[in-house]
């Protein structure tokens, strides 16, 4: 038995020693600066687009088939239009689900050594963050092929706030970013059952105690199962459930006051939100399965009207309108975020970071082409390229009306593709590398984007930005994940009624015992780096 | 002997169909959910909560949108072929290793055995089979799904355990009569263990009929794909809406009633197919009496 | 085995004479399992290694501790204890309760006298297996909702509505209910197909001898399935450390974790924030370890209580 073993692992080291064949790309970061040639059509100042269509670029993702497209379409696709307008082609490589999301996947690719010339990927996750891309040798920094990319450069250049968010802490490019804008960063939020509040005899609420007693007499004037539903993750999801918190000027995780850091749970006014939804809920007014209901529960919930009041995502509060269409009585209006005093301005709400590192666009470092790479990219960032990015062809899907860009019927009411989004997703689409700067969502309808609108708070003013950290920082900053289960734990069970809030201190301690100080010191240094980018 | 059923074998008789009859409600009930859903209107479902007894409305959109895909035939073709070279490969890789591991007076047979078993509980992870299956050429192309999985151990130790049930007696009767052990292999134990046969055809089967991880990772061209990833991909695109299909129209409406329709149209062509493959387990063969 | 080196020697190529036919056929199995198997099993080494794509499998550093960071990080989690309690318990639960069900199931299909309702019962008790973990999570959640499925039937008799999924005492018995539901039609064909294989004489004999339904059962069917069983068991004892993430996933809360987080799930939330290949690795090579371990073991006691064994 032992003389087996041995050959085996005998046999297994002569079979490994073949087996180092994986990705051995050149580490390491080119220290010298890279010198554009003055003849250099790319970076030629009277440059225009289309380029001549010679060129070729590798992108990691996948396009719809030619046969799949709805006939209305053909022609006119945006990622076939995007190969006529720049004068590129484009040489799709990945898989169904989108490699750059799933990290496994995208460590086969990274492993398999061959990299497409255009990397779409989420780098700030990425272990050690964009710098560790650059030195690594997947990615190339930007900032020498500046003239490459004068629409992206010349809008950095302007914008400090975009420029420091979208950059390394040393000032490096390292993507052509998806940015995002005030109207997509609060997709999430309250809406509430205006004939409900009208049976009742009540205005939409707003303080902390309107809110109670609305709930209170939907419970027992209405007999509402659940009066109040959502998804209890959603309270450690981040900025999900801030609305909630808001009254108290905490949420969860990490927030931002001034220059500090701060972390929701260890502040002042946090154990006073969680003894009010504990109170909440041993009364009935939250949702009894508060802990296990899905999107699609809560959805149903307040579509068949168990729940008055519910914290969903604007699309699934549009799915119970047209779910309701017929029911005259079916009436919704969106609730900002709660405040403690009749006056005061809801402060706090969902948001997502304009940028959040997540599928952004980079250029490999084995890409042949950088300049065309670049020139292709930076369309999005062009006056017109932009437009075609937010509406598509103008002409075929849109047209100026008193100078602003409308959608034509072709997107808005069209046969084939009834969904309105659907049909512009197929003629424009925000890719991984674009400004939404532009509003596209006039097609969504009124009803709904009034009560978007209500999501609106200053959020911005506290959330914790997207920062990278150094290596050393990413070892401490693995604390964090045994700390948030806790978190997670204890919180809830204080919520739901199973742990007596007299524990609360030694919940702090536990986690403060857990490392949350080191994580919370790391989080304050990342971000004293990104206020003095 | 036709009525010497007594009174108390009845009463055992009554019990187990009864047993069988709450236990089927309870297994069928989820796949009639599901098929009620598929049928429903996508409205009415988003307001209802709880059990369905009956679809709510009719409304076929979410059949005629999984049916209308493009790929969705392609996807068969592609599936079929993966089912037929699959189960080929893997039945007779799986039947020559089995019998080999039945062979018990060779001197490595023991050995033989653990150098299979070892690889049921330790593998390397996902990356360097990868970049093995690229290494030996077969990235892009069908046989990635197939060459890879060519023999599950676990198959090949359950039928192992089966062959090793057949006499040893009838073997060497083979060797005496001047028969190798293929035709040991042929006419004995594959004939022999027609139920385990079944089985095995069964498991692997449906596995390459539900496979479609692989075909993620190694086939880029979409007129490769298999039923099941063609399925995923249209849920998946759905739901992140910046892929373009013809499917996304009211996508999250329809969300529910796709997702059933998609069990109903992959699960009834297995089902189709059973029947014959049932007749091999269920119901005495007279096997019995062929071992001797 | 105490034969002297030249006596084994002899013994080795007299063996290799006689079957050498054998062992031919077993090469193509071989080639098999080095290229798929064996090859690949050198990304082991990076549960000792901090993995980067840029530089492969084997230019990847190793990390601190000899190697074995990894694990001590595993290990001195304040969360490592309880998971792989979990994991431990859950997969006990599925051994004590979730096996003999197929066992069970097939025997009494076995026993149906008429054979149409046989086939019927036989392909209705495999359905959920093809209905995937997504939907019949889905399926689970909404019963146990306050106001679902099972609190009707127990508010029926006069129980309390409760949210049953986010009982932490109540979620070890959801998740194995509803894997035996699940699986149970499934695994039962191949016992079905066992009992299939056992020779009909053996039952008219013994129906002569006035033997009983039990007695046979007793008999004639349990004996005739017995290797069967034993092997199966001893694989399943073997998946004594993998409870998949996948389902728990779907199924689980921070409400529940006390008793739902299993090591699978913990490398997976791990794993969303750390992007951490090797240390998933070190992970699985722990619970491969194990595993191992316990089949060995369970395959000696085996060998000498039942003469059947796996190796």
């Amino acid at each position: 038995m032992k003389k087996f073993l041995a050959m085996l692992l005998a046999a297994l080291l002569v079979v490994s020693c073949f087996a180092c064949n994986g990705g051995t790309g050149d580490a390491g970061k080119n220290d010298s600066k890279v010198e554009i040639d003055a003849n250099d059509p790319y970076a030629a100042k009277d440059f225009a687009y289309p380029m001549d269509g010679t060129v070729t670029l590798s992108i990691n993702m996948t396009k719809t088939d030619e046969a799949e497209l709805p006939n209305w379409v053909k022609g006119h696709y945006f990622w076939d239009v995007i190969e006529e307008k720049t004068g590129i082609k484009l040489e799709y490589i990945g898989s169904a689900s989108k490699p750059q999301e799933t990290s496994e996947e995208f460590s086969l690719l990274l492993t398999s050594g061959e990299y497409p010339d255009i990397m779409q990927a989420n780098w700030i996750t990425f272990k050690g963050g964009p710098s560790a891309a650059i030195n690594d040798g997947y990615i190339i920094a930007l900032n020498d092929y500046k003239a490459y990319f004068p629409g992206l450069a010349g809008w950095l250049e302007s914008d400090e706030e975009a420029n420091k968010t979208v950059s390394m802490d040393d000032g490096t490019w390292f993507c052509f970013p998806n940015f995002g804008n005030a109207r997509e960063t609060s997709g999430t939020g309250f809406a509430i059952r205006q004939d409900y509040l009208d049976a009742i005899g009540e205005e939409a609420p707003q303080t902390v105690e309107e809110w109670y007693n609305v709930l209170t007499k939907f419970k027992n004037e209405l007999n509402l199962t659940a009066p109040l539903t959502f998804e209890a993750r959603w309270f450690f999801l981040e900025y999900a459930a801030a609305g909630l918190s808001s009254p108290w000027g905490v949420c969860y995780p990490f927030f931002v006051e001034g220059d500090d850091v701060k972390f929701g749970p260890t502040e002042e006014g946090y154990k006073e939100f969680v003894t009010e939804m504990a109170k909440w809920y041993a009364e009935g007014l939250i949702d009894k399965d508060l802990a296990s209901v899905d999107k699609s529960t809560v959805q149903s919930k307040f579509a068949s009207g168990e729940a008055g009041l519910a914290l969903q995502q604007i699309r699934n509060i549009q799915n119970c309108l047209k779910a309701n269409a017929e029911d005259p009585n079916y009436q919704v209006i969106g609730l900002t975020s709660m405040v403690m005093n009749e006056g005061d301005t809801p402060e706090m709400g969902h948001y997502n970071n304009p940028f959040n590192g997540g599928c952004s666009t980079s250029i490999s470092t084995q890409c042949e082409n950088i300049g065309a790479c670049a020139r292709f990219l930076d369309y999005a960032y062009t006056e017109e390229g932009a437009l075609f990015f937010a509406y598509g062809e103008e002409g075929f899907a849109w047209d100026y009306v008193d100078g602003t860009p409308t959608f034509r019927d072709i997107v808005t009411n069209n046969e084939e593709t009834p969904d309105a989004q659907a049909a512009r997703y197929f003629v424009a689409q925000f890719a991984n590398f674009s400004l939404h700067a532009l509003d596209t969502r006039s097609h969504m309808g009124a009803e709904v984007l009034e009560i978007q609108k209500s999501f609106e708070t200053n959020m911005n003013k506290y959330s914790y930005p997207t920062v990278t950290y150094t290596e050393d920082e990413v070892k401490t900053i693995s604390k964090w994940n045994d700390i948030d289960t806790t978190c997670r734990e204890r919180i809830l069970g204080f919520i739901l009624g199973n742990e007596d809030l007299a524990n609360w201190d030694s919940f702090i301690e536990e986690i403060n015992g857990m490392g949350l100080q080191d994580v919370l010191k790391v989080r304050q240094d990342a971000y004293t780096r990104f206020k003095n980018r | 002997m036709i009525d010497a059923r007594s009174k108390g074998d009845r009463l055992v008789d009554l019990i187990i169909i009864v047993v069988m009859l709450a236990l089927g409600v309870v297994m069928l009930y989820p796949m009639v959910y599901e098929l009620f859903v598929s049928f429903s209107e996508p409205a009415a479902l988003i307001r209802h909560r709880g059990l369905l007894l009956w679809p709510l409305g009719f409304d076929t959109t979410a059949y005629e949108l999984v049916i209308s895909n493009h790929q969705i035939l392609t996807g068969y073709g592609n599936t079929l072929f993966l089912v037929v070279a699959g189960l080929a490969v893997n039945m007779s890789m799986t039947c020559l290793g089995a019998y080999c591991l039945t062979r018990t007076h060779a001197y490595w047979h023991r050995y033989m055995t653990i150098f299979v078993l070892i690889t049921m509980y330790f593998s390397g992870g996902l990356i360097p089979s990868y970049l093995t299956v690229r290494g030996v050429g077969l990235y892009n192309s069908l046989w990635a799904c197939i060459i890879p999985g060519a023999i599950s151990t676990y198959n090949m130790i359950i039928l192992r355990s089966y062959f090793s049930s057949i006499p040893e007696s009838l073997v060497e009767s083979v060797f005496i009569d001047g028969g190798g052990h293929m035709t040991v292999l042929f006419k004995i134990f594959i004939p022999l263990s027609l139920p385990a046969m079944a089985v095995m055809v069964l498991y692997y089967g449906v596995g390459h009929w539900n496979s479609w991880f692989n075909a993620n990772l190694y086939l880029q061209e979409r007129s490769k794909w298999p039923l099941q990833l063609v399925l995923r991909n249209i849920l998946i695109t759905g739901s992140n809406l910046d892929l373009g299909s013809t499917v996304v129209a009211d996508y999250e409406m329809l969300e529910k009633s796709m997702k059933a329709a998609m069990v109903i149209v992959t699960t009834v062509p297995i089902l189709a197919i059973y029947p014959f493959l049932q007749k091999y387990f269920v119901g005495g063969m007279m096997i019995g009496s062929l071992k001797e | 085995m105490a034969t002297n080196k030249k006596g084994r020697g002899a013994e080795i190529r007299l063996d290799f004479q006689k079957n050498k036919v054998v062992y031919f056929m077993f090469v193509p199995v071989v080639i098999f399992f080095l290229v798929f198997h064996y090859y690949p099993m050198s990304g082991i080494i990076l549960a000792f290694k901090d993995f980067k794509p840029a530089h492969g499998i084997w230019g990847s550093a190793f990390t601190g501790m000899f190697g074995f960071e990894h694990f001590v990080t595993f290990f001195s989690g304040v969360h490592a204890q309880r998971t792989i309690t979990n994991t431990i318990l859950i997969s006990l639960y599925q051994l004590i309760f979730g096996f003999p069900m197929p066992i069970i199931l097939a025997i009494m299909l076995n026993e149906l006298r008429s054979p149409k309702f046989k086939k019927v019962m036989q392909t209705v008790t495999y359905f959920p297996h093809f209905i995937s973990t997504v939907v019949v999570c889905g399926m689970i959640t909404e019963f146990c909702l306050s106001d679902g499925l099972f609190n009707q039937i127990s508010g029926f008799f006069g129980a309390e509505p409760i949210s049953m999924l986010s009982e932490p005492g109540m979620f070890r018995t959801i998740y194995v209910a509803s894997g035996i539901w699940q699986a149970m039609g499934w695994d039962s064909i191949i016992y079905l197909a066992a009992i299939a294989g056992i020779d009909t004489q053996l039952y008219e004999a013994a129906s002569l001898d006035g033997a009983g339904r039990f007695k046979k059962i007793w008999h004639i069917t349990l004996p005739g399935i017995k290797s069967t069983v034993v092997i199966l068991l001893i694989m399943q004892i073997g998946k004594m450390m993998s409870v998949g993430s996948e389902k728990i996933l779907l199924l689980y809360n921070p409400s529940t974790y006390k008793t739902a987080d299993v090591i699978s799930t913990y490398v997976y939330r791990k794993g969303l924030l750390d992007q951490d290949y090797s240390y998933s690795t070190a992970v699985n090579l722990f619970n491969s370890v194990i595993n191992f371990a316990l089949v060995y073991f369970a395959n000696a006691v085996s060998r000498k209580l039942t003469e059947t064994s796996l190796f």
